[in-house]
């Protein structure tokens, strides 16, 4: 700015400068707090997530056991993606196939019987509901100890399991089944039981979205002519609750490929017999902290980073917000 | 000259009776050799196996051959097919005739009519026996390279109903004698008797097994004696040494835990550590399992009892005092039990639809599956030095099986034939060091052998090479196999099976294709795979980054230049042609279905063409997806496909529904025309269409590990097509969700009462016809002819 002679201003230009230099200051005092206001989340989110994924990808592209220093490998750093892709025989056949057969019928499947679940208690009387939803949430919650107690109980592999008690005693099968440790079965039950605890946190902002759509909504569509329920879902429902199915969409996705720990409690080894359970997840884990190759397991890291982060985009495209 | 045709038609007789009976080695035309193609069933082969010698209870006098003869003429009215094949040229594989039709032409061609005439009356002389006798003796004489005719003494081994035998590792044959109650020691290269154990012990011996150092012999009523000389009523099993003597016998075992009223045991099999594994009679629980001592250790495998489904029923609801009443529901019962040099435990069984032969691993499950979907009993296994099992079937039928159980041929008479074919009774099989298959028959007490032909010597060179890991000279006996039988299923698995153990994958896949083994195919499929897709790598990342590159570079300069609005107006101009726009109105359903629906029936969008095309559309796809598929999911070969009743059904199916729901919706407050209804179904096929296209076009990409991709696009196709359905009829007809379900029942059943309707009036249409006929016809013949 030029220097300007307050003198010879008259007191209409004077004011005017005064202002201006008001403005100024309040500008700039507006870009401090609202940075001061933010630091909080940067540094919160730097330290979380951004500083971890960064090393996760340094250390991708290195040799690294714990024990000595991380070492750069050749070419370019791209060894442990090349070896993922090319080498990998477990990862190749088992790993990728396992993962896309879970995500897809767990992710939509969970997300699905979320939105059916929670569209069912909306219809019904407040009080039931309450205790519907939290027996219904609950398996997500106590997740883990429901697996290792309950199901390893009913898919036990000995006579006395209660599976294979019914159906021997039915005279269905004629040998007790191996449930978790046979191949044939083991992804299945995996599905089985990760539906049956996908009644997460998404469940219940769905929830929470339906019973906050204007019901004079529906009325006033009724005098425009909804014939049913249907029309009445795709109408008025899901275009007013957009926010908690997207919410839903996502946790669901990230929820359908990180939900590695249940092959392993259920079958009770890393890796899930003949890798017939094996996810992205346990893979993960196998390399990093039972061979403790780190620098292979981060390579399989941001790959997973990468194929969540490009489903949540679709999930975006589906259900966010156009402006 | 009466005389002498009738005693040659006699003779004819005896031939017959004589082959009936024995199946004598020259007519190998009766041996079949069956081996399994690439749909799983049975086809006529190579012949793998040819007769040998035939040893034959020739202490039965002749006049029982006469005996046989007539009785079995009576009894079966063709054989003239088995006197072409051995005595008579004149006919060439002649088929079977009847003997009437048979004679017949003999008889009336010679001029015999008489002859045949006396010949089919079954009251004989003694006398015309004795001649008989005679004249077969000199006709056989002279024929007798064609026949192959005992001489009296030689080979005289008097067996009467002869249950069991084993092979010593001197090739010396032990058979059981059990008419006789001796054991018989034979030895077939000397061609002579060599030992006969005729213990007073004897009652009734049954099953023999031998190891190295004793002779186990299975007796089924030579019970305890006490004092008083009555016996228990049980068998027992003696353990001899090999000049005979008994050195240790083994009573019904004493122990409480051993529930059986009866101890009867039949078949015997005895491991290293001389334990003893029995099969008895009436024993159901399974093979009982006897220390070396003789204490009892438990049921070593059991066979599981196969309910029917109405016992499952009865299970499920009856009382247990109901249950009592019902017949026991017993499994079946094992016919026989081996223990190969390794220690590993053979039985078979007489089931229906259970794996009869079985492989038992240590705990007593089979390590194979033999439940080859046909009900054939087998009575006895074996195993040569290779582990390859031989069994016998008691209808005559032999099987040969590698060591991990698949299937390499059969070969015996067809069973359903009323041919008196090889065996009356087969009672057991052995196999000596020289690869030869011994059989015995009990009711007729035949001794035959077969000697393996170059075909199956060469089959199991090649397992024995793939076991020793010498994958090409595998490959090269079994491409001689090839040569011998073009179409050989084993041999293309085979030789699949070694490429693949070298690495060659993509000849492997070859043969795969071939033997029509999917599982193997997949596995070789995917390492070729995966070694384009390691050679691509470097190509496909480089396209797909300049791709990205190109995309932004594009997007970003057109903004400024619009160098795109050209192409963009002309597609836009494309796709604004209404019929067109028509058939890809189609994709709008999948993000707005309840809108789609709404335009249809309003008119705006859609149209019959466009319906019509992509009815057509899908058609083609229907047609794609069930004829051209990859080979590891096209289960049904294209060729075995009835595409005309396909199609018929693909049409009539999709027009009965439209008309079916239009006309039961027509009254019951629906909106919907016809059209609008068919409109509707036509547009709602796009999922299951797309479907379809994906999964035919990466059938060809993937392995059976991928098949859950499939699956999934399928069932999501599935589902959609069922959804944009319900959702059809429930906008076009403006239904609530209740009236659209219950439009969708009477549908349904006003297509099955339609459908009933027409088979009715097919099958009624005939006789329609035949009646105006005939009504025609009569009113003809009374007008114009009267």
């Amino acid at each position: 700015m030029a220097k300007v002679d307050l003198s010879k201003m008259s007191t209409e230009e004077r004011e005017l400068h005064y202002l201006k230099l008001a403005s100024l200051r309040s500008k700039r005092n507006e870009k401090i707090s609202t940075a001061l206001l933010v630091t909080p989340y940067i540094l919160l989110f730097t330290t979380f997530i951004v500083v971890p994924i960064i090393v996760a990808w340094g250390l991708s592209l290195t040799h690294f056991d714990l024990i000595q220093a991380p070492k750069l490998t050749e070419p370019f750093g791209m060894f442990n993606y090349v070896m993922l892709i090319t080498q990998d025989e477990n990862f190749l056949k088992y790993v990728i196939p396992n993962t896309i057969k879970f995500a897809i019928i767990v992710g939509p499947g969970g997300y699905i019987l979320s939105f059916v679940m929670a569209w069912m208690l909306s219809q019904i009387q407040a009080g039931p509901r309450k205790i519907i939803s939290l027996a219904l949430y609950t398996p997500s919650m106590v997740g883990g100890v429901f697996i290792s107690v309950v199901w390893r109980t009913v898919f036990s592999g000995d006579v006395d399991g209660y599976l294979n008690a019914i159906l021997l005693n039915s005279g269905m099968i004629d040998e007790a089944i191996q449930f978790l440790q046979s191949p044939d079965y083991l992804l299945n039950i995996m599905i089985f039981v990760s539906l049956w605890s996908s009644m997460g946190i998404g469940f219940l902002a769905m929830l929470a979205g339906l019973l906050n759509v204007d019901k004079t909504l529906y009325e006033a569509a009724l005098v425009d002519g909804i014939k049913n329920r249907f029309q009445e879902i795709i109408y008025i429902t899901i275009p007013q609750m957009k926010p908690q199915m997207l919410f839903g969409a996502v946790m669901a996705i990230v929820g359908a490929f990180n939900a590695g720990y249940i092959g392993v409690a259920l079958s009770g080894a890393n890796p899930t017999p003949q890798y017939s359970g094996q996810l992205i997840i346990n893979h993960i884990d196998d390399f990093g902290f039972i061979r403790y190759e780190m620098g292979y397991a981060a390579a399989i890291s941001v790959i997973l980073l990468f194929v969540i982060a490009g489903f949540s985009t679709v999930a975006y495209a589906l259900f966010g917000e156009k402006e | 000259m009466k005389t002498i045709n009738k005693y040659l038609i006699i003779t004819l007789l005896l031939i017959v009776g004589y082959v009936s009976v024995h199946s004598i080695g020259a007519s190998s035309a009766t041996t079949n050799t069956f081996a399994i193609d690439r749909k799983g069933q049975f086809v006529v082969t190579q012949s793998a196996y040819l007769p040998d010698q035939t040893y034959l209870d020739v202490d039965v006098n002749r006049a029982v051959y006469v005996d046989k003869a007539f009785e079995t003429l009576r009894e079966n009215e063709y054989l003239g097919y088995i006197i072409d094949s051995v005595l008579l040229d004149q006919v060439e594989n002649q088929a079977y005739l009847t003997l009437e039709e048979y004679f017949e032409g003999y008889v009336i061609s010679e001029g015999f009519a008489d002859e045949a005439e006396m010949l089919l009356d079954p009251t004989y002389s003694q006398d015309d026996i004795e001649d008989a006798k005679d004249s077969i003796r000199l006709l056989l004489k002279d024929d007798k390279d064609k026949l192959v005719i005992p001489e009296e003494n030689d080979r005289y081994l008097a067996l009467d109903a002869a249950e069991d035998m084993f092979i010593d590792k001197n090739d010396f044959i032990y058979l059981v004698d059990t008419g006789n109650a001796r054991i018989v020691i034979f030895n077939p290269i000397a061609n002579e008797v060599i030992g006969i154990f005729d213990n007073d012990e004897f009652e009734s011996p049954k099953g023999i097994y031998i190891t190295d150092d004793y002779i186990y012999v299975a007796d089924t009523s030579a019970g305890f004696i006490d004092s008083e000389g009555s016996t228990d009523g049980n068998g027992s099993i003696f353990k001899l040494d090999f000049d005979g003597n008994i050195v240790d016998r083994f009573y019904k075992p004493d122990s409480a835990s051993f529930g059986q009223d009866v101890f009867a045991p039949k078949k015997v099999a005895v491991d290293s550590q001389g334990g003893l594994y029995i099969v008895a009679e009436g024993i159901f629980d399974g093979i009982i399992q006897l220390s070396q001592n003789g204490d009892f250790l438990g049921y070593f495998t059991k066979n599981q009892v196969q309910l029917t489904a109405r016992q499952r029923l009865e299970n499920l609801l009856f009382s247990d005092e109901q249950l009592e009443g019902v017949v026991d529901r017993n499994p079946t019962s094992f016919s026989n039990i081996y223990v190969d040099i390794n220690g590993i435990k053979y039985t078979t069984s007489h089931g229906e639809n259970i794996s009869n032969l079985k492989k038992h691993n240590t705990d007593g499950s089979s390590s194979i599956d033999t439940n080859w979907g046909f009900d054939m009993a087998l009575v006895d296994v074996y195993t040569d030095a290779q582990g390859i099992m031989y069994a016998a079937g008691d209808q005559g039928y032999i099987f040969v099986l590698t060591s991990d159980g698949s299937f390499i041929f059969a070969f015996g008479t067809e069973s359903d034939e009323d041919v008196v074919g090889f065996y009356n009774r087969l009672s057991s099989i052995a196999v000596d060091s020289l690869g030869r298959i011994w059989t015995l028959d009990s009711e007729s007490a035949v001794l035959q052998s077969y000697t393996p032909t170059d075909y199956s010597k060469r089959i199991f060179s090649a397992l024995t090479l793939y076991k020793d890991g010498k994958y090409a000279e595998a490959v090269a006996e079994w491409e001689e196999v090839l040569k011998l039988n073009q179409l050989s299923v084993l041999a293309h698995n085979e030789i699949g099976r070694n490429l693949y153990s070298q690495g060659e994958y993509e000849e492997a896949m070859g043969h795969f294709i071939l033997s029509g083994n999917r599982n193997l195919y997949s596995e070789s499929f995917w390492e070729v795979r995966q070694d384009q897709m390691q050679k691509s790598l470097p190509l496909t990342m480089i396209l797909v980054i300049s791709a990205l590159i190109v995309y932004q570079v594009v997007k970003r300069t057109n903004k400024q230049y619009a160098y795109l609005d050209r192409p963009k107006a002309q597609i836009k101009k494309f796709t604004d042609i209404r019929i067109v726009s028509d058939v890809l109105f189609m994709f709008s359903f999948i993000k707005h279905p309840l809108d789609s629906f709404y335009y249809l029936k309003r008119k705006e969008k859609g149209s019959y063409k466009g319906a019509t095309i992509v009815f057509l559309m899908f058609f083609v796809t229907y047609m794609l997806y069930t004829t051209s598929k990859g080979f590891i999911y096209q289960y049904i070969e294209p060729s075995d496909l009835d595409l005309g009743s396909i199609i018929l059904g693909f049409y009539s199916i999709f027009f009965l529904f439209v008309i079916s729901n239009y006309l039961v919706t027509s009254i019951n407050d629906g909106e919907g025309s016809i059209g609008e209804v068919y409109k509707g179904v036509a547009y709602s096929l796009m999922p299951i269409m797309l479907a379809m296209l994906i999964t035919t076009y990466m059938s060809h990409k993937l392995t059976y590990g991928e098949v859950i991709l499939l699956d999934l696009v399928m069932n999501a196709g599935t589902l959609g097509t069922g959804l944009f359905i319900f959702l059809a009829v429930q906008e076009l007809h403006n239904y609530t969700i209740r009236e659209t379900i219950k439009s969708f029942l009477m549908t349904f059943l006003f297509m099955l009462i339609v459908a009933v309707l027409i088979a009715f009036i097919q099958i009624m249409g005939d006789q329609l016809v035949q009646f105006v006929i005939a009504l025609f016809e009569e009113a003809i013949r009374n007008v114009f002819i009267i």
